[in-house]
């Protein structure tokens, strides 16, 4: 076929083509016409003898998927699960935690699917891989595109000999699913790693911290690299039992003790004049801070990185230190700190405190903290109706068991039927009482209502004058009752 | 009267899961919905004032819908279709007039179509001669160009896509709509392929090969004449094909695949005759949707029926004649082995030379990727290529997990391009466009 291949791309004007080494050879002889007419007649022959005389070739099967001792999805769930995730439903993180309760496992014939899925959905990968289980891991191993979505934990040798990227990306992976490996496998290393990639690495540290990364971290305060340092102090601020805190605490009982007068127990600051070396190593600088002076910096940094449990023993419950008296100077930057310390720390009793005592002007990042059942009571007493549609709302029902409590939802859905309400008095399309105003508010009913709420949407629906708000209300009722479906199916 | 779909159905006729799960999600959205057994309608408020309406009449299935959208069916004629599936379409014995404005226009159509007269037989023979000799003419042109191609080389000859698209529309103009497209496929080989000078001379070589056997087509048996006017795009009338003898058997719906160029949509539909073996390929065409005018049995499904093959050498399509049962599904399929599927090939070429594929299905074969290259080996260590797009192969992949299954699809003459895949009872369809889970579900 060569011979007759070159003849064709050099011309029958200048090579005459020659039928030798054919199969078909002698018959090409007897192709009629001049030499362009026999080649394409010749090689017209030859092709059909050739792939009429295609022969099995031989090959050596690789090992099979290990098998998943699972039950199967249901077929109506599987039906669904392709369609909710091309929808990006919000139902799946719902759907996903029934599936990894109940214990299944993707069919065959969607795997391929879900694999090319889990690598584009950040949201959702690591359920759709457990729902994919072993055969997913089989097929990952196969692809070469697929290779981020490889999850043993015996694959180290990414971490021992892979490029920095896919290094940062099995430390970021692993940090996730298993903390102490990960932390073991970047102890071992950590000495001669090069300066830039410690500063990727420590950043990942974040998830999954805990109290057995303090070694490390300590280790860090003392890196050549800027970076490395900053990030170790950002980790260890978050880790009240580690030697740092110790060490915070002692400055704070330093510098900071209560003086108890009758009738006039305050608290008085007492800064030193210099720092020592040692507290530069533990991340205080000499930074100017609001026009205050380097003395409240400092005081900020050690506040906020010593366990709040120093100021329980000096002055009593979260409450009373809150409400006890400071000097002047002092009182804003104490405050700061203690509650900057709240969110570091994620210390419940200090963000009750905080809540009970600023009300609405509590920060965002404290309100999750407290614990639900307390934020719960709260929302039910009303203190919490003038913002629980609003922005910062949101933060209220963060971490709310899920589904909410039916009382919650009434309450949310008065609420929504009050705004609804004066929007049917405006008469316009947008604004701040309109139902686009308060999407967010509507998607987490979607999600988070209990199922027994779709009917008092539907009344609310009935009852709204607000064309938009009535549509609103019957397309939320109808959503729940669609979660619903898709959850039944699972059982 | 038509019962209500099941909720599989209604998966099926959707253009793709989005569409479907957006339509799920209108159900609360609908008012004065009615059927009255033939069709559907409704309307549904979207974000606009007016509400849209929605009609679906059940017979074709066809669908009408006042919105904008491009999908076809829309998510609104789907979520009609789903809660009617639901049960909550409420019987009424007239359509209001929003919905009656289109069904009358469509039975008024349908009615005509049946008292269309048939083409007088003297002025078709008079056309059909005509086009001969046009047809005649347009070949020998053709095969100027081709001998010129290979008189001053591949190397040197202009393969860029217009060269291709002048003679595919001169092609065109000599009606031979079946060559054209031929040569409309030439620029991507070129643009796609290491080895397209092989490639494009097999093309060369094919085509005038066809020339040839053209010249002399009064010289040819009757079934291969069928069988090179069929390759050069001579119309076959569908009556005409109706008047071949029909073969009854049960047969099986092995394979599905729907695809689209330029709005022209193309229903591949692979037969296997459980008690002949016979293999038979239904092919339709629909314009700007995927909407079909015939009606098919679903994948898996097995239909005893009779039907009649289009002439030619190698007779693979066919259409539907009687049915003599309702289809039912089908569980098991006969082995297929390598070298039945290379026998049916190499038996399908000697008849028809210019053959590009046949179907095949290997029983008990593992599908397997191995140093870059995709294959399916038998209990004895036999393989063949794979080919086919990515997600299809890797979808077979993981079907089958390293265990052995049951592949269907076309063996070219270098490689499989895989189409279904059963397993344990259940046909699943492999390639995309089509609602995989949904045709499975429909089985049940």
């Amino acid at each position: 076929m060569s011979e007759l291949l070159s003849a064709a791309l050099l011309g029958t004007a200048r090579s005459a083509p020659s039928f030798e080494g054919l199969a078909t050879g002698a018959l090409a002889q007897s192709v009629g016409g001049d030499p362009a007419e026999t080649l394409l007649g010749a090689a017209a022959l030859e092709n059909a003898y050739r792939d009429g005389g295609v022969a099995a070739s031989t090959r050596v099967l690789p090992a099979p998927a290990e098998d998943d001792p699972r039950v199967q999805l249901p077929p109506a769930s599987a039906a669904h699960l392709m369609q909710l995730l091309a929808a990006k439903s919000w139902t799946l993180t719902e759907w996903f935690a029934v599936v990894a309760e109940r214990g299944y496992r993707a069919p065959d014939h969607l795997v391929a699917d879900l694999m090319a899925v889990a690598r584009t959905n950040d949201t959702h990968r690591e359920s759709i891989l457990r729902l994919a289980g072993p055969r997913g891991q089989w097929l990952a191993a196969q692809n070469p595109d697929w290779s981020m979505l490889i999850r043993r934990s015996d694959r180290t040798d990414v971490w021992t000999h892979g490029a920095h990227q896919e290094r940062l990306l099995w430390l970021t992976t692993m940090r996730a699913v298993n903390p102490a490996i990960a932390m073991a496998e970047l102890r071992r290393t950590w000495d001669a790693e090069r300066g830039e990639h410690r500063a990727a690495f420590i950043a990942v540290l974040g998830t999954g911290l805990g109290d057995a990364d303090a070694g490390l971290l300590e280790h860090a305060l003392d890196d050549r690299r800027k970076e490395v340092r900053q990030q170790a102090v950002q980790l260890l601020r978050q880790l009240p039992n580690s030697a740092y805190a110790e060490r915070m605490a002692a400055r704070a009982r330093a510098w900071v003790r209560v003086e108890a007068k009758p009738l006039r127990t305050r608290l008085v600051v007492n800064m030193p004049g210099s720092l020592d070396d040692s507290a530069r190593r533990d991340g205080i600088e000499d930074v100017h801070f609001k026009n205050k002076g380097i003395r409240s910096w400092w005081l900020r940094m050690v506040v906020t990185a010593a366990p709040l449990s120093v100021w329980e023993g000096m002055i009593g419950s979260a409450s009373s230190a809150l409400e006890i008296r400071i000097e002047d100077q002092w009182r804003e930057v104490m405050t700061e700190a203690w509650t900057n310390a709240t969110v570091l720390q994620r210390n419940p009793r200090w963000a009750s405190a905080l809540l009970h005592r600023e009300g609405r002007k509590t920060e965002r990042r404290v309100v999750p903290i407290v614990p639900a059942r307390e934020r719960l009571a709260y929302i039910l007493s009303g203190h919490a109706d003038s913002y629980l549609l609003g922005v910062d709302g949101a933060a209220l029902f963060e971490g709310l068991p899920h589904p909410w409590p039916l009382d919650l939802a009434a309450r949310v859905i008065a609420r929504l039927e009050d705004v609804a309400g004066r929007h049917a008095e405006t008469g316009k399309d947008l604004g701040q009482f309109s139902r686009h105003s308060h999407y967010s508010t509507l998607r987490s009913a979607e999600t988070h209502f209990p199922f027994t709420a779709a009917p008092l949407f539907r009344a609310a629906a009935e009852r709204t004058r607000d064309p938009g708000w009535q549509q609103a209300f019957a397309s939320v009722a109808a959503n729940i009752d669609h979660r619903r479906t898709v959850l039944k199916e699972l059982e | 009267m038509t019962s209500p779909w099941s909720e599989g159905q209604v998966a099926s006729v959707a253009p793709d899961a989005g569409s479907l799960a957006a339509a799920a999600k209108l159900s609360a959205a609908w008012s004065q919905t009615g059927s009255n057994g033939h069709a559907l309608w409704g309307l549904c408020q979207g974000s606009g004032k007016s509400p849209y309406r929605s009609v679906v009449d059940l017979s074709g299935p066809a669908y009408n819908c006042s919105c904008p959208s491009r999908k076809f069916p829309c998510k609104h004629a789907l979520g009609l279709l789903l809660i009617w599936s639901q049960g909550r379409v409420p019987e009424q014995s007239e359509p209001p007039s929003f919905a009656n404005d289109w069904l009358g226009l469509r039975a008024g159509r349908a009615a005509a179509a049946r008292t269309a007269p048939p083409a007088t037989t003297s002025a078709g023979a008079k056309s059909a001669e005509r086009r001969a000799e046009r047809v005649a003419a347009g070949l020998d042109e053709l095969d100027l160009w081709l001998t010129d191609q290979i008189r001053g080389g591949l190397g040197a000859a202009d393969i860029s896509a217009s060269a291709f698209d002048a003679v595919a529309a001169r092609m065109v103009d000599a009606q031979a709509p079946g060559i054209a497209s031929a040569l409309r496929r030439l620029p991507i080989v070129v643009a796609t392929r290491a080895d397209w000078p092989g490639r494009l001379l097999r093309e060369y070589a094919r085509l005038h090969l066809l020339v040839v056997a053209h010249r002399r087509l009064s010289e040819l048996p009757e079934p291969l004449q069928a069988t090179v006017r069929s390759h050069v795009g001579y119309p076959v009338a569908t009556d005409s094909v109706r008047g071949e003898p029909g073969i009854r058997d049960r047969w099986m719906v092995l394979g599905m695949q729907t695809t689209e160029e330029k709005r022209l949509f193309t229903r591949k539909v692979w037969l296997l005759g459980r008690d002949h073996g016979r293999r038979a390929i239904l092919l339709d065409f629909a314009h700007g949707s995927a909407h079909f005018p015939t009606v098919i049995p679903p994948l898996g499904s097995l239909v005893d029926a009779t039907l009649h093959f289009y002439p030619g050498a190698a007779p693979l399509r066919a259409q539907f004649g009687d049915t003599h049962e309702a289809p039912e599904p089908f569980t098991t399929v006969a082995p297929g082995d390598i070298d039945t599927a290379l026998d049916d090939f190499a038996a399908a070429v000697g008849a028809d030379p210019w053959i590009r594929s046949w179907p095949a299905l290997l029983t008990g074969v593992t599908p397997a990727f191995d140093g870059g290259h995709w294959f399916v080996v038998d209990a004895q260590g036999r393989a063949l290529p794979l080919s086919g797009e990515d997600p299809v192969l890797w979808r077979l992949l993981g079907m089958s997990g390293g265990s052995p299954v049951t592949v269907f699809g076309e063996w070219t003459s270098d490689s499989l391009v895989p189409v279904s895949v059963f397993d344990r009872g259940d046909v699943y369809p492999l390639v995309a466009g089509t609602p995989s889970t949904a045709t499975a579900r429909s089985r049940r």
